[in-house]
């Protein structure tokens, strides 16, 4: 008696380790769900670290039951993202306070199964088109030019040509910076197409450097984030 | 059968043992009934102090010290991590932060909230035994903790639900009836003003300065109504007033003056009680502003503090935390916070020009034709607002009457290069081969913890009383809540606003008089907005008011834009040298050169999206009728 005691009570913890043992050690994820951010099918730039994406896995469990926590996806500076998820079926909230109108209450659903690609379109306030860079090395001077196309209804604040000797640029990223404030551009409130002059932009110590960074950002009133073009390599010698 | 008899034998014995001791009236020896605790002013009292206890703190001396290096006032050395000790300046994240977090000032605590509203029923309910004045004062001191929470509540989050009575689940399966959507912004400030109207007569409390009395709960309304104020004005003025949908955050701009006037209104009936005034007990102006914080006897500026005592173990280690390396009593910690550059240069100068320091290098060559050569290193601080010494150790001053020596290196003249050659020390307390200082025992240092990074430290509310900077004594100076200084202010920008200048002005002068300025020294020409602006920023530094004024300003994203090049969202220093210059007149003379920090590396960033705090998910998720705050 005593003796089977015994022996059922060591089967049945070695049940449990092992049973335990098993249960704990799930599989890490192993799908990737990425894309870009993009406006008629092409990527915006925006500050690295400035906006993100939120992805709810409402059937996910949590001591059985359904309690749905959001994972916050980055979006890179130019654009893209991508999470490392379980396969199971998602919703994608666009966050507010992105350089995009506002649209967080429209999710998109996803179903992640293997490596998925998607991507998240938005519709940014403004778009910056046809930028172009030119370095004067008489003058040590970078000019820029580019389109602006107003797209909501709220207003320009500024636009700004930022110049860093990184690849990271945007408006915590820069060595040097030259900013038009709203006032000082065309009237885009009326005119759909604009071309803004950047000039007497001299990157200081830049004797010593082969190459710089640059991009343009504008900023729309009463909005955090920039709307960035891509990251631009001027080469200066 | 034998068994059964004995039962049987038991079972009467005990019925009629229990009988005779009466042990179905027996009062249970482990539970306090609401009876006994709201008939009782003891435990009534305890409550009370737990609720005081559980108010929220953002940065004070003995909670969230690491928040007064989040902003534009300080920023951290850093400290070494231990598992063994507190530290709260081990994080030097606060350094670099990119933006600010939307949920970094996000408070949703409603359990506080509900405990207070069960203690007002409770007294309703079941005091019986309690004289009527007591229950009303007693009521009137939790209405006032309550008003006190909600008021840190909207200032973070907007309007939220007005809750005044505990909520009764009816196990029916469908909580929603207990779900309320967000009040207005308004609307909460309104309640906090009736709720302080309705007890101010009665709360008691006269002479106490750690229980509100009536001009606490008047110092309350005063600034709870300033802010309503200042979100009404500075909200709609700013380019894309921040609202939601029913003015849930965001106010009306037609309410800002009937709420500077209410604001006013309290001021003024603090100010003609004559109860208080301006710590004035030290001829040395300096030292009088120290003392205001740290002197609790005869302290006529106090309003309400939350005290502590070392000898029941209530203390904190503020000084442990932030007291000079030099003149540490422990061997661990120190020198937490180093105040910046911009703080000092706020300080204006006597005659009331701006506070900018004279003759200042930047560490280049080029910078050095800028130095002039100051025979003592205090001399560059001369004739500046007293409230600069009793606030920040600078270089050249003592604290606890010992010298603090604060020296980053030397400059050793180059006759080669016409020019001199900069000199630190890896190590503080170091001599040069002339052997006089070459780095201070207090440092500056680029980039060691615990030493100052910015060339200053704090003085604000540190303890002079000997060993309280050792783990084990600690502090028990008080952390205070509401003081005359800051009525005097508050009461200054509501006048200001409400266009009555000569009022503002008796009110604004009489602070700056405490602080070595000569009477009448701002006039109704130089009285702006930027200059209350400041005045705020330098009366109230490291007294938890900077972030939240700024806010309400709207001022916030302005000044903390996050870009590398905007000066108010930087962290400056500023490094004393010896010059030495055999044969020179300038030998034994010291200049200063001031940079950006050298641990900080991120401006300050704040965010459209920070001005109403991220409501947490699980508030969401259990409350479909709350709405997120905008940006989010």
């Amino acid at each position: 008696m005593k003796k089977h005691k015994f022996l059922s009570t060591a089967i049945i913890t070695s049940f449990i380790i092992f049973v335990g043992c098993e249960f704990d050690n799930y599989n890490p994820p192993t799908s990737f769900l990425s894309g870009n951010v993009v406006y008629n099918g092409i990527p915006v730039g925006v500050r690295s670290g400035g906006t993100e994406l939120e992805l709810w896995e409402y059937n996910w469990k949590s001591s059985g039951i359904i309690s749905p926590a959001k994972i916050r996806v980055q979006i890179s500076q130019n654009g893209s993202y991508s999470a490392r998820l379980f396969d199971g079926d998602y919703k994608l909230v666009r966050v507010a306070g992105a350089p995009w109108i506002n649209n967080n209450t429209d999710t998109i659903s996803v179903t992640v199964k293997g490596n998925t690609k998607l991507d998240v379109p938005v519709v940014p306030y403004f778009i910056i088109t046809d930028e172009v860079f030119t370095y004067d090395p008489n003058n040590s001077m970078i000019t820029s030019s580019c389109n602006v196309d107003k797209i909501g209804t709220i207003n320009i604040e500024s636009l700004t040509l930022y110049v860093s000797f990184t690849e990271f640029v945007d408006a915590n990223n820069y060595v040097q910076s030259h900013t038009l404030q709203g006032g000082d551009l065309d009237d885009l409130s009326t005119i759909k197409t604009n071309t803004i002059t950047l000039s007497n932009v001299t990157p200081y110590n830049m004797a010593s450097r082969e190459f710089i960074f640059a991009r343009i950002g504008v900023k729309t009133l009463g909005v955090s984030e920039r709307l960035y073009t891509p990251v631009q390599k001027i080469v200066l010698n | 059968m034998k068994n059964i008899i004995k039962s049987f034998t038991l079972f009467f014995l005990l019925l009629f043992v229990g009988c005779e001791e009466g042990i179905l009236e027996l009062q249970p020896k482990t539970i306090i009934t609401e009876d006994q605790v709201w008939n009782d002013e003891a435990m009534i009292l305890s409550l009370i102090a737990d609720y005081y206890n559980r108010l929220p703190a953002h940065s004070q001396i003995d909670q969230g010290e690491i928040n007064f290096a989040a902003y534009d006032e300080a920023l951290t050395p850093g400290a070494e991590y231990s598992a063994q000790a507190a530290r709260p300046f081990a994080d030097e994240t606060v350094n670099n932060l990119i933006n600010y977090n939307y949920n970094r000032w996000t408070l949703w605590n409603y359990d506080l909230i509900r405990d207070i509203n069960l203690a007002i029923e409770g007294i309703d309910k079941y005091a019986t035994k309690l004289s009527p004045k007591v229950k009303l004062q007693f009521k009137s001191e939790f209405r006032f903790l309550r008003a006190y929470n909600y008021f840190e509540i909207v200032k973070r989050m907007g309007g939220v639900p007005i809750v005044t009575e505990q909520l009764i689940y009816d196990f029916r399966g469908d909580p929603s009836y207990l779900a309320s959507p967000r009040n207005k912004e308004e609307e909460v400030y309104d309640f906090i003003a009736n709720e302080l109207d309705a007890i101010k007569e009665h709360i008691g409390n006269e002479t106490s300065q750690s229980r509100a009395n009536k001009y606490a709960v008047l110092a309350l309304k005063c600034r709870a109504m300033l802010y309503a104020g200042s979100i009404a004005k500075y909200n709609n003025l700013s380019t894309v007033p921040i609202s939601l949908p029913g003015n849930i955050v965001g106010i009306p701009a037609s309410r800002a003056n009937a709420y500077y006037q209410e604001a006013l209104d309290a001021a003024r009936e603090i100010i003609l009680s004559g109860n208080y005034q301006l710590y004035n007990n030290n001829p040395n102006l300096g030292e009088n502003f120290f003392e205001t914080f740290v002197k609790m006897q005869n302290n006529r500026e106090v309003i309400l503090a939350k005290q502590f005592n070392s000898a029941k173990g209530i203390k904190h280690d503020w000084p442990y935390e932030v007291i000079p390396i030099t003149i540490r009593e422990d061997n661990l910690c120190s020198s937490g916070l180093s105040p910046n550059l911009n703080l000092v240069e706020s300080y204006e100068y006597l005659d009331g020009s701006p506070g900018v320091l004279k003759g200042v290098g930047d560490g280049t060559v080029a910078g050095q034709a800028n130095w002039i050569f100051y025979t003592n290193l205090e001399d560059i601080f001369e004739n500046k607002d007293a409230r600069l010494y009793g606030t920040i150790i600078y270089p050249g001053t003592t604290f606890k009457e010992q010298d603090i020596e604060i020296q980053a290196g030397v400059y050793v003249w180059n006759q080669i290069n016409n020019q001199y050659d900069r000199i630190e020390s890896q190590s503080l307390g170091t001599l040069y081969t002339d052997g006089k200082i070459l780095t201070g025992r207090g440092g500056p240092m680029r980039n060691m913890q615990q030493v100052t990074n910015s060339g200053f430290y704090l003085r604000k509310y540190v303890d002079p009383t000997p060993m309280t900077s050792a783990r084990g004594v600690g502090s028990e100076v008080w952390w205070i809540r509401f003081r005359y200084g800051e009525v005097l202010l508050n009461a200054a920008e509501a006048a200001f606003e409400l266009g009555f200048i000569e009022e503002a002005l008796g009110y604004v002068n009489e602070v700056r008089e405490r602080a070595g300025f000569p009477p009448n020294s701002l006039d109704a020409n130089t009285l702006t907005f930027e200059r209350l602006v400041n005045e705020r920023k330098v009366e109230l530094a490291f007294e938890d008011h900077r972030v939240w004024d700024l806010a309400r300003w709207r001022l916030a994203h302005i000044l903390w834009d996050g870009q590398p090049d905007t000066k108010s969202a930087n962290i400056y220093a500023l490094y004393p040298y010896r010059i030495v210059h055999p044969g020179s007149p300038n030998d034994g003379k010291y200049v200063f050169d001031k940079f950006i920090a050298p641990k900080f590396k991120a401006p300050r960033f704040y965010r459209m999206g920070n001005y109403y705090s991220e409501i947490p998910q699980n508030v969401l998720d259990a409350n479909p009728l709350i709405i997120k705050n905008p940006f989010h």
